[in-house]
């Protein structure tokens, strides 16, 4: 069964089949940039086909049929917007880009893109100069801040703090409300959450779940799927937006499902680097654009069939949406979605 | 004008080109059915590699040794469906593949095979070809976008099928390519040349179970046919055949997740619906809780790859299967997944022109579904006798004649109802 995802086995995840679909959203491969793949016969996906990599893989959403009708996605509106630190922010879809090491060209052209389609970044390099004039789409690590006056600060999105110290996040949390700026706490996927409810506590307006932190010990679903659920149990949850972070974020279902397991908005890194390829900065943030664009038809394909209209009201924790497909029914527990079959 | 090459005969089959459900032993048996019309075998012995559910429920009979596929078997396939009202000699549809999707000649062999063999064939969203309206066991579809639809055709065949929703793409509608509405297809289904041909997702006078009642009497009022409903197997896939049967349909056709299509958005096709091991055996017992089992028919579809398939989805409680897949194996496909592009190599969903350079034959392409169809009912026959049942209806919901191996989690066979070996 699954075992957690760990960074070095993270390059398995890319399937020859996923790396095709993202560079053909982008426009890196084939005529059709920024349109939702069109495949033929049945499917050859995880879990009955393919050997299922990470828990997602077990996961299927519902089609809406008779008695709930589907939204058709190609003629009626879904709405991808979401709010994140309690309407502070607002996404025109629920994507983070995370800048860190990506070269330095493809980071410029991501930042562009997200600053064009109005959706978010984080960074956490050194140097902080390049992103002069698009820090509105940018959530800056506070070690990337360092020395940042309040008057720059609010320049950007959010500040993001470290889960180490309890004391730096109380401080940071007090001084982002001082200047009404959204603060995020960066947490591991850690099975001790409680860091979370202090932080909530303490003011925080966000909770970055990472799975690329060193100290995780969870899968990126079952830490999501708890952390939404505790936070629900002490009354918190719209407190708080979590974002569900890793860089085996692979596509427009994997978006789709963390956010019906608990997530606000998604943060990814490698799934942009394997669609573009290479290129110039212009071409770089064309294919960049037409893969956001591409993962927004998908994900309101996804959402229409099941019935949605808009993510931000009706995805973010709708485990019902889901069913398992023969996964071990402990993990399934944890995410609180049922298995297949059962209404 | 040049007449088109007439072409017959099996295309080798491509090297594995990533994961696959149609791999070379499916299809090379799914050939030599087609070829000889008899059975070659009873168990499938490369089921243990794949990660399909049902691949890994085993009839007690296999474990118990032996295979042999020899002799005239003693069971019958006969089988009633629509509360009596249809006879078939086996308990196999053919699935609804549209004129448009599939190029004319698979259309027609399906249909001419159905007619040969008692069995039936769908027909699919996009009007009838003229060649298929001859045919007498089919069913005409009544979909979304309602292309092909007069009161002519709904009389046509056997039976009418409202298309709620199908197997690789729940809860949105049927896709033809611009690229495949070509002149004549332009003509059936009455819209531009090279514009997609993309259905509505819902019916737009069926937002209800109440409107799905009307429509299924007010198709009945018209034709005096039986009324079935095709949806795919999703969650509450138990409630809607509920909803169904007590609307009054003579019965469900369920696609499950893995089901063909001549096009979908991956993403869709990928991530929504349930396999139909699961869908099966919850709507079964679902019904029969209800007492609405009697007589209401279950044809259930989606992977349905052999005869060996075929009698597990009875005895999990399904009437009859849809075979769609495995049809166009038999007349030469070669799983390339590029239905959609409108080039089919096997010239079985290419693109329809007015002056083609090479057509698939007719005679031949219903040959081998009419062979298919008589070798897999041979199987199944075969299998009947070795599990120790005479008829379909003493197979349907024998889940005690199946056993799981360890692979499938207890979770999974409390819904299917069936036991760990």
């Amino acid at each position: 069964m699954v075992s957690r995802v760990r960074q070095e086995e993270a390059r398995k995840v890319w399937s020859e089949r996923r790396i095709k679909h993202l560079q053909s959203l982008a426009g890196a491969t084939g005529k059709s940039p920024a349109e939702a793949v069109i495949e033929s016969m049945g499917a050859t996906s995880p879990p009955l086909v393919e050997e299922p990599k990470v828990i997602l893989d077990y996961i299927v959403s519902d089609g809406a049929q008779v008695t709930r009708p589907s939204i058709d996605p190609y003629r009626e509106p879904i709405e991808t917007h979401i709010h994140l630190f309690s309407g502070k922010v607002r996404l025109s879809m629920p994507f983070i880009a995370k800048l860190d090491d990506l070269d330095e060209g493809l980071g410029r052209a991501v930042l562009r893109a997200s600053y064009n389609l109005g959706t978010l970044t984080y960074y956490r390099g050194g140097g902080r100069g390049w992103l002069d004039g698009y820090e509105e789409a940018v959530l800056i690590d506070v070690d990337t801040a360092s020395g940042m006056g309040g008057e720059e600060a609010r320049r950007y999105a959010g500040l993001v703090v470290g889960h180490n110290s309890g004391e730096r996040i109380r401080f940071t949390a007090a001084f982002g409300r001082m200047l009404g700026i959204p603060v995020v706490l960066r947490h591991p996927t850690s099975r001790n959450l409680n860091q979370i409810i202090h932080a909530t506590l303490s003011g925080v307006s966000g909770i970055m779940l990472d799975e690329d932190m060193d100290e995780g010990e969870e899968d990126l679903e079952v830490s999501l799927s708890e952390a939404d659920t505790l936070l629900k149990e002490k009354g918190l949850r719209n407190r708080v937006s979590i974002i569900a972070s890793s860089r085996r974020v692979r596509g427009a279902d994997d978006i789709f499902k963390l956010m019906g397991l608990g997530a606000d908005a998604v943060c990814f890194r490698d799934m942009v680097q394997v669609a573009v390829g290479e290129g110039d900065l212009e071409t770089l943030q064309d294919r960049v654009e037409c893969l956001y664009l591409g993962l927004q038809k998908e994900v309101k394909l996804l959402a229409g069939a099941a019935g949605v209209s808009s993510l931000y009201t009706t995805l973010i924790g709708n485990r019902e949406l889901f069913r398992a497909i023969n996964l071990d029914p402990s993990i399934r527990k944890r995410l609180r979605i049922k298995p297949g079959g059962v209404g | 004008m040049a007449q088109p090459r007439v072409v017959e005969g099996y295309l080798p089959i491509p090297s594995k080109a990533g994961p696959e459900f149609w791999d070379r032993e499916r299809i090379e048996h799914i050939r030599s059915l087609a070829t000889s019309g008899r059975a070659r075998r009873l168990w499938d012995p490369n089921k243990g590699r794949s990660l399909r559910i049902l691949d890994h429920i085993l009839f007690k009979a296999e474990l118990e040794g032996g295979d042999g596929a020899e002799g005239e078997p003693e069971a019958s396939s006969e089988t009633q469906i629509a509360y009596g009202r249809i006879s078939l000699s086996s308990p196999l549809y053919l699935g609804d593949m549209s004129y448009g999707a599939l190029s004319g000649v698979p259309n027609i062999a399906l249909a001419r095979a159905a007619d040969e063999t008692g069995t039936i064939a769908g027909t699919g969203e996009g009007g009838l070809h003229p060649e298929v309206a001859k045919c007498r066991r089919i069913t005409v579809q009544w979909a979304s976008a309602r292309f092909g639809v007069d009161l002519k055709v709904l009389r046509t065949g056997l039976g009418i099928v409202i298309k709620i929703g199908q197997g690789a793409k729940p809860g949105i509608g049927g896709h033809l390519p611009g690229v495949k509405v070509t002149e004549p297809i332009s003509r059936t289904r009455r819209i531009p040349v090279g514009t997609d041909a993309i259905s509505p997702a819902p019916h737009h006078d069926i937002y209800s179970i109440e409107d799905l009642e009307q429509r299924i009497w007010a198709l009945k009022e018209a034709t005096g046919k039986p009324v079935f409903v095709k949806v795919a197997a999703t969650n509450y896939i138990r409630y809607i055949a509920s909803g169904v049967a007590r609307m009054g349909a003579d019965g469900i056709i369920i696609d499950g997740h893995g089901a063909g299509t001549g096009a979908a958005p991956q993403v869709v096709r990928d991530n929504i619906g349930l396999p139909i091991e699961i869908a099966t055996p919850a709507v079964d017992e679902t019904l029969r809780r209800e007492g609405l089992r009697d007589g209401f028919s279950v044809i259930v579809g989606g992977r349905v790859s052999s005869a060996e398939d075929t009698a597990k989805l009875i005895a999990l409680g399904a009437d009859a299967v849809s075979i769609g897949t495995a049809a166009l194996i038999a007349m030469g496909c070669i799983m390339v997944h590029k239905c959609h592009l409108g080039f089919c190599p096997a010239l079985i969903t290419n693109k329809i022109t007015s002056n083609p350079s090479k057509v698939l034959s007719v005679e031949w392409a219903t040959k081998t579904v009419v062979n298919l169809l008589r070798g897999w009912s041979h199987e199944l026959r075969l299998i009947m006798d070795r599990v120790g049942v005479k008829s379909i209806k003493e197979l349907r919901g024998r889940r005690d004649l199946l056993v799981a191996d360890d692979s499938i989690n207890q979770e999974v066979l409390e819904v299917m109802g069936v036991k760990r070996w």
